[in-house]
């Protein structure tokens, strides 16, 4: 689906959402097509919901997000991570 | 502050303040390496800091996968006598595989002018920014 029916079909509410398809374009990420996961009761829940698939699932691109958002505007950065010693 | 050496990185502990409530984080790790600094859910929403509808997102791609965090400015985010009022910081699950608080980025340490003292393992305000600091601590951190 697109954003804005996502919006439609699921007014006021807090999801986590799966990206389909998607393009870079300078530090933004536009997404242009996304499946819905999971929906939350409120932004604590979404968190925890969030961190478990994400926890099973880290390659896979996963978004919490409120449909009150009018404009799904995401930026993007790299992050070459931290070496553990040991 | 005291830097502590643990799985080979380095630490310290963070006082957070937001909405006049207080958090202490104890393994916030210092990172030059990371622009921004970060937060974990699990430990800020002990002080009510969730995510609101409007909240700016970033995804953060890398080693490890990609993941999605807000940000938001808090009252103040404190290292030790280093301190910054009205902060952005990032909040995201991290899930990195190690105990961690957060980040403390280089955000953080080029505005409060810190000094990272590897032979005494501790970390400092520089002369002139303590001064300022102290004036700073009494408003709101």
């Amino acid at each position: 689906m697109t954003w804005n029916e996502i919006r439609q079909h699921f007014p006021g509410q807090w999801l986590v959402v799966e990206v389909i398809e998607a393009r870079s374009e300078g530090h933004e990420r536009i997404l242009d097509r996304i499946g819905v996961i999971d929906i939350f009761p409120d932004g604590s829940s979404v968190m925890k919901g969030y961190r478990e698939l994400h926890r099973r699932y880290p390659d896979r691109e996963l978004l919490f997000v409120h449909t009150d958002r009018e404009i799904l505007d995401i930026t993007q950065r790299k992050w070459v991570g931290i070496r553990i010693g040991i | 502050m005291k830097i502590l050496i643990q799985d080979g990185l380095p630490f310290v502990t963070a006082v957070l303040i937001y909405r006049g409530k207080r958090l202490i984080l104890e393994n916030m790790l210092l990172d030059t390496g990371s622009a921004s600094t970060i937060l974990s859910t699990d430990q800020v929403q002990k002080v009510g800091l969730i995510p609101s509808p409007e909240d700016p997102l970033h995804e953060i791609r890398g080693v490890g996968g990609v993941e999605i965090v807000f940000s938001r400015k808090v009252d103040c985010l404190s290292v030790g006598e280093l301190a910054v009022e009205g902060f952005e910081v990032e909040i995201g699950a991290m899930e990195y595989g190690i105990a961690i608080d957060g980040i403390v980025g280089l955000d953080f340490l080029t505005q409060t002018k810190a000094i990272i003292n590897f032979d005494r393992l501790e970390m400092i305000a520089s002369g002139s920014q303590r001064q300022v600091n102290l004036g700073n601590l009494e408003l709101s951190c």
